[in-house]
């Protein structure tokens, strides 16, 4: 189980949640700039889509990899971002796509002391949004349909399972504990032939100074929150897989890790999404 | 180590001053949109790049899994020179809290060429069986210097194999190797290797199952380019291992068939080693170098003797074998020739163990 890699005729799925309620407008400090979370939740996003078409060039081209989407919940209600029909977009299709560039001039302190500036670009795949309510529950309920209509297309039936990510910095506006249980647990009882989905959750740091937890293992400990202790609970337990890149960040840590992570800042964001993504890599 | 992206990388090298700590300021490659361009494998993103007026392969890692020093300590006892180098700690990437770090890296001259698994699409692109013999012959010569050495690669498939512009072939990406008393860290990529082969107990016999793959699937593509039709989209080359071990693989069953009408002994045997329940593959070595060298020489006025090891037979002098047990039955030479079979076809061999169509019925032996 989770041992398929993943090739053009095993492809894999990302699936990302985006909370972009009215919170989100909260002003932070990101890549150097001032900018709303939502914004720089954006940026990390670009990034991530970026980086997954780049690790998919090869010596002849890009190969469809992966099947994205993005979907994004707010007072718009849920939306899917990266393809205006709904549903995933293949790499190859994104790759296409004439998508401008957005260009970030970022002060950046040399190891001798000096200080330069760098530029950083990437792709504007998602436009930030903040607005309105949190409607998390209708967003999981969506990506449970996407996941099983994905598992259970016959050229998927022997892929990595997907893998669902959803980023938020709030709590659901539209059900209680036991509703969002059940949305997640849809997910994650999505299977292929190589194992269930896997659903991580992320909850952004709604202030400086947090004490942030990602992946705990056996020996670490959530906050006793009881929104930490709910999320945990919606989340997978990651398979043997993940436990190199993990270990790989934090040598102390021991497995089973837990796919969550609580009062993460945004800067950690990209690290946990790079993460949560390389549980079975191309080729 | 928190992992590193391909976009962090990126940014070192567009701006790579102050950023290394022995290489300067490394020129690197670009893409048609300047920035620098990168060819990614499963661990690791690879630029091109140009320091101190040499070229190199500058090696990233991406998942903080970096390289094994040891290992790369071994192959400059064995590669010399020209072998890659490990960098401790060498470039400086930059997270996106701003705070730097250090990364290992890991330098190789610059090898021109393609790799094999670009030469193999375009030759199978434009039907060139004759290319793809070429490949095959020169796969199996490569091949045979590896098996025959102390250490093994690891992860052997076309696109760790550059084909050099005089078309010689050379292995890349040796973050898998093993050496005599060291424990594989990693098994092979699953479209190559053996559904057996498994970290920490594979030893030298893991290159067998790639080499005997990649080399049955170069010889039955430069017979029928047009069987790769079906495969093309897979990141395998022609057969799928597992299948393949279970007997369940339609392609290779053609492929047998093919290869015993046309008296292809050495692709006979190299497909019906696909099928093997073990991952170490006996007698690998001996039935390519048949397929590239040839028979051992026969000496004049003797006529080779059949022998049968494992079910299969082959030819010796003296005691010495000339021919590796490739054939299903042989009989006894008269007049320099023998009769063979393969998969229920007849053929004669020669004292050069080449085959040609046969002419007469035959008692198997």
């Amino acid at each position: 189980m989770y041992s398929s890699r993943i090739t053009r005729t095993e492809r894999a799925a990302i699936l990302i949640l985006c909370d972009r309620s009215g919170s989100m407008s909260e002003r932070i400090r990101f890549l150097g700039e001032e900018m709303p979370k939502s914004e720089a939740v954006a940026v990390i996003l670009d990034m991530l889509v970026d980086e997954t078409v780049n690790r998919s060039r090869r010596e002849d081209g890009l190969r469809d990899y992966f099947d994205i989407a993005v979907l994004g919940y707010s007072g718009c209600g849920v939306q899917s971002l990266l393809s205006p029909e709904g549903g995933f977009s293949s790499l190859g299709e994104l790759y296409r796509r004439d998508i401008p560039f957005c260009t970030h001039h970022v002060a950046r302190t040399l190891p001798g002391g000096r200080t330069v500036t760098s530029v950083i670009r990437h792709r504007r795949w998602i436009e930030p949004l903040a607005s309105g309510d949190t409607p998390m529950c209708a967003a999981l309920e969506e990506a449970a349909r996407m996941t099983a209509a994905w598992c259970a297309r016959r050229a998927n039936r022997r892929s990595f399972p997907p893998v669902v990510i959803n980023i938020t910095d709030g709590e659901a506006s539209d059900a209680d504990p036991e509703m969002l249980l059940r949305a997640a647990a849809r997910i994650r009882e999505c299977s292929t032939a190589d194992g269930n989905a896997l659903l991580l959750n992320i909850h952004l740091a709604g202030h400086a100074g947090c004490a942030p937890v990602s992946f705990p293992g056996s020996g670490d400990e959530l906050p006793p929150v009881r929104y930490a202790e709910l999320l945990a609970r919606m989340s997978s337990v990651l398979p043997e897989c993940y436990d190199p890149l993990i270990v790989a960040t934090r040598p102390d840590a021991v497995p089973p890790f837990r796919a969550v992570g609580y009062d993460c800042p945004v800067d950690e964001l990209f690290a946990m999404l790079t993460i949560g993504t390389a549980g079975s890599v191309p080729g | 180590m928190k992992p590193t992206t391909i976009a962090q990388y990126s940014e070192s090298l567009a701006s790579p001053e102050g950023l290394f700590r022995t290489l300067g300021e490394p020129v690197c490659e670009r893409d048609p949109y300047g920035d620098p361009a990168a060819v990614t494998g499963g661990r690791a993103a690879v630029y091109r790049i140009t320091a101190g007026g040499r070229r190199y392969a500058l090696r990233c890692y991406l998942h903080g899994c970096g390289p094994d020093g040891a290992l790369y300590r071994k192959l400059a006892g064995v590669l010399g020179p020209e072998a890659p180098r490990l960098l401790r700690e060498e470039m400086c990437v930059f997270d996106c809290d701003g705070r730097s770090r250090w990364c290992d890296v890991v330098i190789a001259p610059w090898r021109e060429g393609r790799t094999l698994e670009y030469e193999i699409r375009r030759a199978v692109h434009y039907r060139d069986g004759g290319r793809l013999a070429a490949l095959a012959d020169r796969f199996d010569r490569m091949a045979l210097g590896l098996l025959r050495g102390e250490w093994a690669h690891g992860d052997l498939k076309p696109s760790n194999i550059i084909v050099t512009p005089d078309g010689g072939m050379e292995p890349i990406d040796f973050d898998a190797a093993w050496f005599p008393g060291t424990v594989s860290r990693e098994a092979g990529t699953p479209g190559y290797r053996h559904p057996l082969t498994s970290v920490p107990g594979a030893g030298k016999y893991i290159d067998d199952y790639p080499v005997a793959m990649i080399s049955a699937s170069l010889r039955t593509l430069a017979a029928d380019p047009s069987a790769a039709a079906d495969a093309s989209a897979a990141d395998g080359v022609l057969f799928d291992p597992l299948c393949a071990v279970q007997g369940a693989s339609q392609a290779c069953r053609t492929a047998v068939s093919d290869a015993a009408a046309r008296g292809d002994a050495v692709l006979y045997t190299l497909l019906a080693m696909l099928g093997s329940p073990d991952p170490q593959l006996p007698g690998l070595a001996d039935y390519l170098a048949f397929g590239t060298e040839g028979a051992l020489p026969c000496p004049d006025g003797q006529e080779p003797s059949p022998f049968v090891r494992g079910g299969k037979w082959g030819c010796a002098v003296g005691g010495r074998e000339i021919i590796p047990p490739l054939f299903d039955s042989v009989t006894e030479f008269r007049g320099g020739e023998a009769r063979v079979t393969l998969g229920g076809h007849t053929h004669r061999i020669g004292r050069d163990g080449k085959t040609r169509p046969a002419v007469e019925p035959h008692t198997d032996r």
